[in-house]
């Protein structure tokens, strides 16, 4: 269990580096002025509706993350001998 | 208390003394360290101050080496972590360790008044002598001795140091190459965002006679919608994401990968994910054109991101295992009992998953599709029923105390939000009313019957035994240690968005496990839990709570 516990931590604590990117990344443009950056910009005059589009959406990472966990695991026990 | 009485009482053993020691002095420097970097700013305008003072505008560098390079060294570590943790508590069973923490927080002190003198006043305050940056970095660094002298003896860092060169010089080369990575990719921010708006505004020509593109903006789209590509935005994210699984995957299937083949996958895995973020955004121009502003703004501008790494990450995956340039040995046809296990217990939350992420980004406001997610995890639970034949399928009173106790907890820590100011038909599902009984009945019957089972399977059924042994169907729930419980709930918890409230119900269905000794009781506690939030919700009008 040790063994496995430290595993465990250790990638708990990637996957929070990895997460931390991101962050970093969406927090830095906000603090840069970049109005608007979580969504609309309202009607542009003639110019339409405008849109910074971040690529990851901390907020939703759960559920994606989740998915790649869980197919990882399924795909790992294929190829575990019992 | 011994093993042997913990196993006897039934009653989950109790963290050891050197690991309550090392968990207390890491959350106490995360506090010095938090406290100082957040009240302290190294990177303010040096002024009138003396010439080294802009030196120390360096110091955030050194802390983020010292970081990576630590996560290195445990990384690196990490097979004989166990080994050198017993050595490490044997060596320091009559370690004094209280006259260490007492240096250490004076110390602190200390370095926190030479901080404070340097970066708190006026920088034409600062004194001009070249001793002060001396003696701030001798105290950071004696504060820093003490605090692991204070975990260990000096003798056991000693050791590990002279046994552990290696892995230190390694170590100290990947911090260094982190910071020199990061350096490197936001230099080429730039660069690869203006590629990104050329190939979206090429793209977009493609189907619109009319493109709009400003270069100096990095804003392109037509004329009713117009994406801004941000550095950020420019594949960068998406990259480091796929890299990430796509090195997990590696590292995790490398006795069945050929190498050094299967290390092509990360070019390829980047290159891909590039792409996919070009087509990203040039669906989101598209459906903000062509279908909905709204929609486009909404969940597809949320999810698309993760959708795209999703599709790279697993597809890769998914074909290198079948492909024998990159396989050892394709799996085998036949799938061994326990994988079957494994896929009945986890591919119905995977199944739930994945339908809330496809139909939160088809939504552009309230969660109208929340009945796909019930009719999809469902159809998922039939189709693995076989494998949950030898469950016991019981319940008890116990069971549902558990589950009542959990309510309490969750109502208490997660208070509704005033139920005039959220309205159901505004916030959850903008839906006609006669449409909003329908969903109010799926959103009853997903939270209730279907939701509790799928996510209970996976938790409670799969992660909490396998945290325990590899082999996890022959773990009974007595063996569950207090470890395996934890993190198994901090999981739980991280999934539903709210740590401590789903923390502590997570660690509240594990009780209920381990006290009955089978599934059911956990999955009829969050069954309970599940039923009185609902009765509560629709009773007191409290929506928040199934935001």
């Amino acid at each position: 269990m040790r063994r496995r516990g430290t595993k465990i931590l250790v990638l708990v604590g990637l996957c929070w580096l990895w997460l931390a990117g991101p962050v970093c990344a969406q927090n830095n443009q906000g603090n840069q002025g970049n109005q608007g950056n979580q969504g609309n910009q309202g009607n542009q005059g003639n110019r339409g509706t405008r849109v910074s589009a971040p690529e990851i959406d901390v907020g939703a990472a759960a559920g994606a993350l989740t998915i790649a966990a869980g197919v990882l695991a399924i795909l790992r026990e294929r190829r575990r001998r019992p | 208390m011994n093993p042997t009485t913990t196993k006897r009482l039934g009653i989950l053993p109790t963290l050891p003394a050197h690991a309550l020691r090392g968990i207390s002095l890491l959350a106490l420097l995360g506090v010095e360290l938090l406290t100082l970097t957040l009240g302290f700013d190294t990177q303010r305008p040096t002024g009138a101050a003396p010439r080294w003072a802009g030196w120390l505008g360096y110091a955030p560098t050194g802390l983020y080496i010292g970081l990576a390079g630590g996560a290195a060294f445990l990384v690196l570590l990490g097979p004989r972590l166990p080994t050198l943790w017993q050595t490490m508590c044997t060596s320091s069973r009559h370690h004094r360790w209280g006259l260490w923490l007492a240096g250490h927080l004076v110390a602190c002190g200390g370095f926190t008044c030479v901080t404070a003198a340097l970066l708190a006043g006026e920088p034409a305050a600062v004194p001009p002598s070249l001793l002060w940056p001396v003696v701030w970095m001798g105290s950071g660094a004696t504060v820093l001795l003490l605090w692991l002298g204070t975990l260990a003896t000096p003798r056991f860092w000693w050791h590990l140091a002279s046994q552990e060169a290696a892995a230190v010089l390694a170590a100290s080369l990947v911090g260094v190459g982190a910071w020199g990575a990061g350096q490197l990719s936001q230099a080429l921010w730039a660069p690869l965002a203006q590629t990104t708006f050329w190939v979206v505004g090429s793209l977009l020509r493609l189907v619109y006679p009319e493109v709009h593109s400003y270069p100096a903006e990095q804003v392109v789209g037509t004329a009713t919608f117009e994406v801004a590509i941000a550095p950020a935005c420019s594949g960068y994210e998406g990259v480091g994401c796929v890299m990430f699984l796509l090195t997990l995957y590696l590292w995790l299937f490398r006795a069945h990968l050929r190498f050094p083949q299967a290390l092509m996958l990360l070019p390829l895995g980047a290159l891909a994910s590039w792409v996919a973020n070009a087509l990203r955004l040039t669906a989101l121009v598209a459906l903000g054109t062509s279908v909905s502003p709204a929609l486009a703004q909404g969940g597809f501008h949320s999810q698309a991101g993760w959708i795209a790494f999703l599709l790279v990450g697993l597809g890769v995956m998914t074909v290198t295992q079948r492909c024998a340039l990159f396989t050892v040995l394709p799996p085998a046809p036949a799938i061994p009992a326990h994988a079957q296990y494994a896929t009945a217990l986890l591919g119905p939350l995977v199944v739930l998953m994945a339908t809330r992420v496809l139909t939160a980004a088809v939504s552009s406001g309230g969660d109208w599709l929340y009945p796909m997610r019930v009719v999809t995890t469902g159809l998922a639970l039939w189709a693995c029923r076989q494998g949950y034949r030898r469950l016991a399928w019981t319940w008890s009173w116990h069971a549902l105390g558990w589950g009542i106790a959990v309510w309490g907890v969750w109502l208490v820590l997660e208070p509704a939000a005033p139920p005039r100011s959220l309205g159901l038909a505004e916030r959850l599902v903008p839906l006609p009313p006669g449409l909003i009984a329908v969903w109010i009945g799926f959103r009853v019957l997903g939270s209730v019957l279907i939701i509790p089972v799928a996510e209970e399977l996976a938790f409670r059924g799969y992660v909490l035994p396998k945290l325990v042994a590899t082999d996890f169907p022959a773990v009974r729930p007595s063996q569950c240690t207090w470890w395996a419980c934890l993190l198994s709930s901090v999981l739980f918890g991280v999934l539903h968005g709210r740590w401590l409230a789903g923390t502590l119900a997570g660690l509240g269905y594990a009780l209920a496990l381990r006290q009955r000794g089978h599934l059911a009781a956990a999955v009829v506690a969050h069954m309970t839990t599940n039923a009185l939030i609902a009765a509560y919700v629709l009773s007191q009008h409290a929506w928040s709570l199934w935001l």
